[in-house]
């Protein structure tokens, strides 16, 4: 029944992917994933995580069929590893998981094969096992395979008839090429059917809890020292921050004039520095509450100076949002601006944990695996949106002014939406013909596309 | 010209064998233990194969996905599962753990 299983889906992997583009394959080839993975490991299914972890990964490749973005095939890519990951050990964290999953993918038959034939080799120490006789497979396959093409051809000469029959037997459906992809296809599932895991890393990983604890090096005159340096320190950082504070809300609701000119060397110069102090930020407060201070009894002051900073260093990542909203409403959505708003999502939650962290006393770990989590959820979710369309939207409909090429040259994606701005807004002649070009190879390609390269924009065309 | 073509092939792929080879071996040479297969098995195999299909898979995505790529490509890993699969199941040899060397029991001695 498995190995059925697995050479059915080898078929359907070349099927899929042989000779196509990227489209409703990927979408297909997830739901096989999450079948095949089910079959062979229904007990771990029952495990909510495993559920919202396959749901993630159907849901990406749904996202490709309905915007193929290199974006949306990352987090495709990274969400199945994430699934397999998880299979082979659930209570291990996220990074693990990738690890084990990349691993299974790449190495799972070998490493299974292996490990059988060890404990194969324990189990009976004495009993030799009869060594495969090559020579004598060789024999068999090869001389009557000569024999045979021999007679054939001496049969042939002899009588017209079977000479016909002989000749009308045509090979030529037989593709090596699409084979070569089954077999790729056959030993991909036959990897990941029984996902394993790295041992030294995953038991490391298992065997690390997120609770700090107290060394035998506790010694409360060392502890007061560095008490004192970080109470000071973060004193001053405080005052830095507050002052840094003030003089941007001047700056933020000073002469709207100056303000757009300004913006595009301000946010330049400006956000790049401020996202590195975020991150020094968090390094800071992560070397103060690195070990013995946590459980120090006069640490309350140093443990409110930091949140009070950690609080500040969030009103900072608002004034990074507000000034990059204002730069996109001035001069337009383009990738790089959104990327600094990923960021700052990211920087925000990393500030929150290292809050939880100190306040909790939780080691180093807990904030890697917490903010690795919170990055995956992040992918998963920021592949959902098509970027290019809600960009060219919102660079037509909304900004201030806009990098008519940058939209152009963004993927098939704007291509529809594109094609809408003709008649509503005012394009040059120029302008018209690019989009009008765009369009037209865009459905020149979507008409060529087979039934494994389907995309939602196949639908969204056939119905106009 | 058909015979430079094969003498390339031929030279590439002893390179790349060579490579290979000395790889898997400075695998058993640098571990703890080089004579327990299984421990380099687990501690060195996995990270070997990944980093291997990491530098394989840029060599395929950096050259347009060519057919040949694709085929070096497969060739490579197949041949390093192989040679992994001999070191492993039927090479003999034992290795002398020198790069580890613990204290002497006698210190005081001559």
């Amino acid at each position: 029944m498995k190995k059925l299983a697995l050479f059915i889906a080898a078929l359907l992997f070349s099927t899929f992917f042989y000779d196509q583009s990227i489209g409703l394959n990927l979408f297909l080839f997830s739901i096989l994933t999450v079948v095949i993975l089910f079959i062979n490991n229904q007990s771990h299914f029952k495990n909510r995580k495993t559920q919202i972890y396959s749901v993630a990964y159907l849901i990406t490749g749904l996202t490709i069929f309905f915007h193929s973005s290199t974006l949306s095939i990352i987090a495709n890519v990274v969400s199945f590893f994430t699934l397999i990951g998880h299979l082979s050990e659930t209570k291990s964290s996220i990074y693990i998981n990738w690890l084990n999953g990349l691993y299974t993918t790449i190495a799972g038959f070998f490493h299974r094969n292996f490990a059988i034939s060890e404990t194969k080799s324990n189990d009976d120490d004495n009993a030799e096992k009869e060594p495969i006789d090559y020579l004598h497979w060789a024999k068999i396959i090869l001389i009557p395979a000569v024999i045979l093409i021999t007679f054939i051809g001496l049969y042939k000469e002899g009588n017209p008839v079977f000479s016909n029959i002989i000749d009308k037997i045509d090979f030529s459906f037989v593709n090596i090429q699409w084979l070569l992809v089954a077999g790729l296809g056959y030993y991909l599932f036959n990897n990941i059917y029984a996902p394993i895991e790295v041992e030294p890393a995953t038991e490391l990983d298992l065997n690390t809890e997120n609770n700090l604890h107290k060394t035998n090096a506790f010694s409360v005159p060392k502890l007061k020292q560095e008490n004192q340096l970080g109470v000071i320190l973060i004193s001053l950082l405080n005052a830095l921050i507050v002052l840094y504070l003030i003089t941007d809300i001047a700056f933020i609701t000073s002469d709207f004039e100056i303000k757009a000119s300004l913006f595009s060397a301000q946010v330049h110069s400006g956000i790049n520095a401020l996202i590195a102090s975020i991150f020094i930020a968090i390094m800071i407060l992560l070397y103060v509450f690195r070990g013995n201070l946590n459980f120090y009894q006069q640490n309350q002051t140093l443990k409110r100076l930091a949140y009070t900073w950690i609080i500040l260093n969030i009103l900072l990542v608002f004034s990074i949002t507000f000034k990059n909203s204002q730069y996109i409403y001035y001069f337009g959505l383009t990738y790089k601006r959104i990327g600094v708003l990923v960021y700052l999502i990211l920087a925000t939650i990393g500030l929150v944990t290292t809050l939880l962290k100190i306040s909790a006393i939780k080691n180093n770990w807990y904030l890697f695996r917490v903010n690795t989590q919170a990055a995956f959820i992040i992918l998963i979710v920021s592949s959902t949106i098509n970027w290019d369309y809600h960009i060219t939207d919102y660079n037509f409909n909304h900004a201030k002014s806009m990098d008519f090429k940058y939209v152009l040259n963004l993927s098939n994606n704007n291509t529809f939406i594109l094609n809408e701005q003709l008649n509503s807004q005012s394009l040059d002649q120029d302008s018209i013909e690019q989009i009008k070009s765009k369009y037209y190879n865009y459905v020149y390609q979507l008409r060529n596309n087979n039934w494994q390269e389907l995309q939602y924009d196949n639908i969204k065309l056939n119905s106009k | 010209m058909a015979g430079l073509i094969i003498v390339a092939i031929l030279f590439g792929g002893g390179f790349t064998f060579v490579i290979l080879r000395i790889s898997i071996s400075s695998m058993f040479w640098f571990s703890k233990k080089p004579n327990d297969k299984q421990y380099v098995f687990k501690n060195q195999f996995p990270y070997y194969i990944i980093v291997l299909t990491t530098i394989l898979t840029a060599i395929l995505i950096s050259s347009g996905f060519a057919y040949f790529a694709m085929y070096y490509v497969l060739g490579v890993y197949c041949l390093a599962l192989l040679i992994w699969n001999f070191k492993l199941k039927h090479c003999k040899k034992t290795y002398n753990n020198t790069t580890h060397l613990t204290e002497q029991h006698q210190p005081k001695l001559p």
